[in-house]
């Protein structure tokens, strides 16, 4: 497929989304919310599927968990991708559970070569369930944690060497990230396996000023530092397939259509795009 | 000292059982609570409409303390939530909440089970009545706290739903 941008489908825009011209759009699901026996969620779904390319993202896996991904869940997964026959499929470098619970959340480890062995096992694991490769996210950090081995470069890099996933590069993640933990984001994505790379996310983050940090809250419109680290990264690895991000505070469905068009004519200036 | 395991039952357990904490601690914790509380608020949208945002979302705090999610599927998040309502002391001067509450499960139920779906439940207070009138939106409500019966079924893609007096 060529390279084009995408956006994240919310059911509220399913009218507007479908009504969307054809060229080039497609649309990024979130998989638990389809992970349901039938009704109205997978009638859409597949409605869906049918006009448009998909792309199932992941957030319940749990792949940083010390434990193996909880089969039931991946089977769900498994059956979410036989519906929507994504084009692409991703998930967290997070966990999720212990003790049996399922926290809403992507949580932070410290990145031992411990975690590397468990979190590479454990896309081995999906891998092989699915039957194909999947896209890793970095993560939004707030806080420096004691005890890692690796850098997160390095460890992602890691991943790709040793389990053949590619990259979902988050430039929002890694621009929250390097503002709270202080360090530089070019360096970073220069850092990363670009050949890797295999789609990328646009989001809005959040200032917490009492906190004195940036919260990644997916609520707002992308803001310029992060179109700047976006356009610095495609114009040095190429295109590559691009979602906006917005899961709270929903705007109009042509405001982000705005956002997808921006980042469409970074992905190909040389073609105007049509209004 | 940095196992992965044991910094990760350390760092859940931060998240559910504490209330202060490191700054980070502290992010994460809203974070899950604001994903339980905004599916329960999907979950049970007659709830939220009946007793407003303040004391629905101090309810479901404290539901969401007693009773974290097991699955990443919060489409079908808050299973107990009408019997915890049927014990929480300040629902007690709204007897019918628990059983319009077993009302909005059954439509959860009813909106993500494989077909043919039928779903049936008897409640008491007039939940029913009270349920249906929150749903359509109709100006008056009579309610004689009767006992009642609801049907819910999907014969075409939306649910449909029927009274049933005794």
């Amino acid at each position: 497929m060529k390279p084009t941008a995408g956006l994240g489908f919310k059911p509220e825009y399913f009218e507007n989304a479908l009504a969307c011209p054809r060229a080039g759009q497609w649309y990024e699901v979130h998989a638990e919310n389809y992970m349901v026996a039938g009704g109205p969620r997978l009638a859409m779904l597949a409605v869906l599927r049918d006009s448009f390319p998909v792309s199932v993202h992941g957030v319940g896996l749990s792949l940083a968990a010390d434990h193996e991904p909880d089969a039931e869940h991946l089977a769900r997964l498994c059956e979410v991708a036989r519906r929507a026959e994504p084009f692409l499929i991703s998930e967290h470098l997070a966990w999720s559970s212990f003790e049996g619970y399922a926290l809403p959340d992507l949580l932070p480890f410290p990145r031992t070569r411990a975690a590397l062995e468990r979190v590479a096992d454990n896309i081995d694991i999906v891998q092989n369930a699915l039957r194909r490769r999947i896209l890793i996210e970095n993560p939004s950090l707030y806080v420096q944690l004691e005890g890692h081995e690796l850098p997160e470069h390095e460890f992602l890099t890691e991943l790709v060497t040793r389990t053949g996933c590619g990259l979902l590069v988050d430039v929002n993640n890694v621009y929250v990230s390097s503002r709270n933990l202080g360090f530089d984001a070019s360096d970073y994505l220069a850092a990363l396996p670009s050949a890797a790379i295999g789609e990328v996310h646009l989001a809005g983050h959040t200032a917490d000023a009492r906190a004195g940090l940036l919260i990644d809250t997916h609520d707002a419109a992308v803001t310029e530092d992060v179109w700047r680290l976006y356009e610095g990264l495609i114009e040095r690895i190429g295109p590559r397939p691009t979602l906006i991000e917005r899961d709270d505070n929903l705007p109009p469905f042509a405001e982000l259509m705005d956002e997808r068009e921006r980042a469409h004519r970074v992905l190909c200036p040389e073609v105007a795009v049509h209004a | 000292m940095h196992d992965l395991g044991t910094f990760q039952r350390a760092f859940g357990r931060a998240l559910l059982d504490g209330s202060g904490g490191a700054l980070a601690v502290t992010i994460h914790r809203n974070t899950v609570m604001k994903g339980w509380l905004d599916a329960l608020r999907a979950n049970y949208p007659t709830i939220a409409q009946l007793v407003g945002d303040e004391w629905f979302d101090a309810c479901a705090l404290e539901y969401a303390r007693a009773h974290p999610a097991r699955s990443p599927v919060l489409a079908l998040y808050g299973e107990e939530f009408p019997a915890f309502l049927a014990t929480f002391a300040p629902a007690a001067e709204l007897p019918y909440l628990p059983d319009v509450a077993r009302i909005d499960r059954l439509w959860v139920e009813a909106h993500t089970a494989a077909d043919p779906v039928v779903r049936f439940a008897w409640v008491r207070h007039s939940a029913a009545t009270i349920w249906i009138h929150h749903r359509t939106g109709a100006s008056s409500l009579t309610v004689d706290d009767s006992e009642e019966g609801i049907l819910l079924t999907r014969p075409r893609g939306a649910i449909e739903y029927t009274l049933c007096k005794s």
